[in-house]
């Protein structure tokens, strides 16, 4: 015991009297502060990513190590301001507060703030010297800063501000060591007394008697109704942000008395007209006053790096033409580009299945490992290199700036459909995976926005219907070229498809936004970041977590739903028509000889494979259910397919694998699933007659756009009713987004047929 | 060598012609210095977070292809606001002092 204690070795805080504490550090700042590769160099890979109790929002904790000491370092979402107006900036808010489940009161605040932008980031600093919390400030970029002409002296704005002010480079990890020892020396000393005079608001007589009397009025009923006492940050808000968040949270628990106090408080402040501008217009000038002698340098006349970019590439002509050429590259590099990684994990894929098939005997575990587990999961598998290239290219536009540069261009498009420009980046993610798509809507303030963004994510083209554009499109899409050298035909498909997505989108956003989901025109206010070069480590951090997710998804998930699929498509095995079959085998082998025997032992084969597949439960659910989807020409063993995909879409291709596995190829070791999709045929029940492919090209152009515009993800849907507070909703999305896969696939196939 | 925070207030000081506009106004180039922020639920209080309080100097970068947004440089970094939004900051026009201020 006591040597587990030694090697632990927590920090034993002042009065500690032999408990051990572990202190928490909080991670704040402005978006685009710089914040994340703070947090990511303290806690390395120590970071672990959740959600908060009870609300959605990303949670981020890690352990950073000062000596022999460990901290719990949390990263608070990025916020301008605690006058939370969105769900994540709530959280923030709470956090410091010590008011969200879960999430124990931080000991320490280090501030992150751009020095190029210091001005703005300070707001929000002269709001944390009033949480009553110690604060750090880590002034990051300094580098960049001076770059820029700006050079800041951080002895003297420490002494000016009031609180230890780091300068630090977060993107090279310089100056962490002086920011670990100040965290260490303010947990070592005692948090700071809260109201007296500590921010610029509670300086000025007025508003210090305001809350004063608030606090008065209403500290012992809220401390004694809630348990947690009320905190003059909070009165402070509740003061300013009439009919607000905190306002209401303080209505609830003290009702009529809290309405009349604040108001009453309100009075004692002198402002006019509004106590916001008041405030803003304080803390500003309380910030430009500290500033003075803190900064030196000349600004250049020259514009930065940023701005001359900008000029190209938000150009008022020519900005949303390079827009589009960016996401015409993107999708050729994900198809194209990963295309020796996937060959290669294909072959190697073909090559386990025939070696399983020569060292198991034939039965129902080689069938097992070769048909279900190896034929199913290596399917999906093998995407992984398209679906990487995917999140990176995603990754790097994200780091760099570009993104919040195509919100900018898209805005005007987007509120067209009543949605803004803030809409976009989610929305934009939903082609790598709906589910962070989903929850990175939390940016969006407006709750009706937010909730038609969510709806309409899951159209975009996500990486799990890749793989299926991808085979289908290879299959039975002629490699044509468009223009050449340039653009083929297949790629223009793969193209059209996303496009689909994203116009049907656009319309479900509009009609929704006029009908269920209205409200007035969204605001879109928003930072436009200098460019930067995305750190390779923080893309690789991310880029591995996407890769770990998706493996562990096809190990359990899909790996699951392969073994049930073979399962009801192997049994049961009657023996009836083992003894047919074996029947037929002799009399064709005594009848017949040389090739036309070797031709008709093979058709035996096949007949007697898809006779198994018949009379399997799956074969029998399929059968069963034909008549859905008979109008699309479809044949039951997709439909079969399509069923088995709801959970997860990457599922159609393993099942559709195990099925034609199982009807048999005459070569085990046939390599794609393409040949096979080529190749695979309706046999026929007699001896005669032709047999007719399973998928001829309009068939194969429905399955497309039936895939295209279906909601099959479980993960989206449990996402969804999270967020949008209701598994209503999900069951909305669910239910509409079926709707219009199935009317387009029906529409595709009858339109393509008629054209052929 | 000392400035002033808000950088361009050293630079640029002469304020032309008469009365106030809103930021919607301005053509792309153009130098202002905030007066005030209308009043409007919750969005001219992020405005006023966001750094337009009065004697902030704001200057307007470009508009986006179909003329809305617009972006504008405020406090050392670059914000993206829709007209209705910028239709809400009154300012005052500056004139650059000549040679200085050059960019854009």
């Amino acid at each position: 015991m006591r040597a587990r204690v030694r090697w632990r070795r927590r920090w034993r805080g002042p009065g500690a009297q032999g408990a051990e504490r572990l202190f928490t550090v909080a991670l704040a700042g402005n978006p685009n502060s710089g914040k994340t590769s703070v947090f990511n160099r303290l806690t390395g890979l120590t970071q672990k990513v959740g959600n908060y109790p009870g609300v959605t929002v990303e949670r981020k904790v890690g352990r950073c190590w000062i000596g022999s000491q460990s901290f719990r370092v949390v990263d608070l979402p990025g916020t301008y301001s605690l006058a939370a107006k969105s769900p994540d900036e709530e959280v923030a808010v709470d956090v410091l507060l010590g008011a969200q489940d879960g999430e124990p009161r931080p000991d320490v605040v280090v501030h992150v703030v751009d020095a190029c932008s210091l001005e703005r980031g300070l707001y929000l600093l002269t709001q944390l010297l009033e949480i009553g919390l110690p604060v750090i400030v880590a002034l990051n970029m300094v580098d960049l800063a001076e770059a820029r002409g700006i050079r800041v002296d951080a002895a003297r704005l420490s002494e000016r501000l009031g609180v230890t002010v780091v300068p630090i480079q977060g993107h090279r990890g310089i100056g962490f060591e002086a920011l670990r020892a100040a965290i260490a020396r303010a947990v070592a000393s005692s948090p700071g007394a809260a109201l007296d005079g500590s921010g610029p608001l509670l300086a000025q007589r007025p508003w210090r008697q305001a809350v004063g009397f608030v606090l008065r009025e209403l500290g012992p009923m809220v401390a004694e109704r809630r348990g947690r006492k009320l905190e003059p940050a909070e009165a402070l808000r509740a003061l300013v942000d009439r009919g607000g968040r905190a306002e209401r949270l303080l209505i609830d628990v003290a009702s009529e008395r809290g309405s009349a106090v604040l108001e009453r408080a309100r009075e004692i402040v002198s402002a006019p007209e509004d106590l916001a501008a008041a405030e803003t217009a304080l803390r500003y000038a309380w910030i430009r006053e500290r500033l003075e002698g803190c900064l030196s340098g000349a600004p250049p006349v020259q514009p930065t790096w940023t701005e001359r970019v900008d000029r190209v590439l938000t150009h008022r002509v020519w900005g949303l033409a390079i827009f589009a050429l960016i996401m015409l590259a993107m999708f050729e590099a994900v198809f194209a580009g990963a295309r020796p990684a996937m060959d290669a994990i294909d072959f190697a894929i073909s090559q386990l299945g025939s070696t399983v098939r020569a060292a198991v005997p034939p039965g129902a575990l080689q069938s097992l490992l070769a048909d279900g587990v190896i034929a199913g999961v290596g399917m999906v598998i093998m995407f992984l290199p398209q679906i990487l290239i995917l999140f990176l290219c995603i990754g790097i536009l994200e780091d760099v700036g570009y993104m919040a540069r195509a919100a900018f261009l898209m805005d005007r498009l987007l509120r067209s459909c009543g949605l803004s420009g803030r809409s976009f980046v989610p929305m934009f993610s939903g082609f790598a995976c709906a589910v962070p798509a989903i929850l990175g809507a939390r940016v969006i303030e407006d709750r009706k926005d937010r909730l038609t963004t969510m709806l309409v994510t899951p159209l975009f083209s996500c990486s799990a219907r890749l793989p299926i554009y991808s085979v289908f499109i290879g299959a039975f899409v002629p490699p044509r070229a468009v223009v050449p050298g340039f653009l083929d035909l297949q790629g223009l498909v793969l193209f059209s498809m996303y496009a689909l997505g994203v116009i049907v989108a656009a319309g479900a956003a509009w009609v929704l936004r006029r009908t269920v989901l209205r409200s007035k025109h969204p605001v879109f206010i928003m930072e436009l970041p200098s460019y930067k070069v995305p750190s390779a480590s923080s893309v690789l951090i991310r880029l591995k977590g996407r890769a770990v997710e998706f493996l562990v998804r096809a190990g359990t998930v899909i790996l699951a739903m392969a073994i049930v699929v073979w399962a009801l498509a192997y049994f049961p095995r009657p023996g009836e028509i083992a003894r047919e079959f074996q029947a037929a085998r002799l009399r064709a082998a005594s009848e017949l000889v040389g090739e036309e025997r070797e031709r008709a032992l093979e058709r035996l084969r096949k007949l007697e494979a898809s006779r198994y597949l018949q009379e399997s439960y799956l074969g029998r659910i399929g059968r069963a259910i034909e008549p859905v989807f008979s109008p699309l020409g479809w044949d039951w063993r997709i439909g079969v397919a399509v069923l088995a995909s709801f959970p997860a879409r990457e599922v159609f291709l393993s099942s559709l694998a195990t099925t034609l596995e199982i009807e048999g190829d005459a070569e085990p070791e046939s390599l794609s699933l393409r040949a096979a999709l080529k190749r695979a045929t309706k046999p026929q029940g007699s001896e005669g007659g032709e047999e007719r492919p399973l998928f001829t090209v309009p068939v194969a152009l429905s399955i497309l756009v039936f895939f295209a515009l279906c909601c099959q993800c479980g993960g989206t849907l449990v996402t969804l009713a999270r967020e949008a507070g209701s598994w209503l909703w999900a069951l909305f999305c669910f239910s509409y987004m079926t709707a219009l896969a199935y009317s387009g696939a029906f529409l595709v196939s009858r339109i393509a047929a008629w054209l052929a | 060598m000392h400035a002033k925070p808000s950088i361009c207030e050293q630079t640029c000081a002469e304020p032309v012609g008469a009365g106030s506009t809103t930021l919607d106004q301005l053509r792309p180039g153009d130098l202002a210095k905030t007066v005030r922020v209308r009043p409007a639920p919750e969005t001219a209080q992020r405005l006023q977070e966001l750094g337009f309080v009065p004697g902030t100097v704001v200057r307007l970068v470009r508009h986006a292809p179909f003329g809305d947004p617009l972006e504008v440089e405020l406090c050392g970094y670059h914000l993206s606001l829709r007209k209705a939004e910028a239709g809400l900051v009154e300012v005052e026009r500056l004139e650059p002092l000549p040679g200085i201020c050059a960019r854009g």
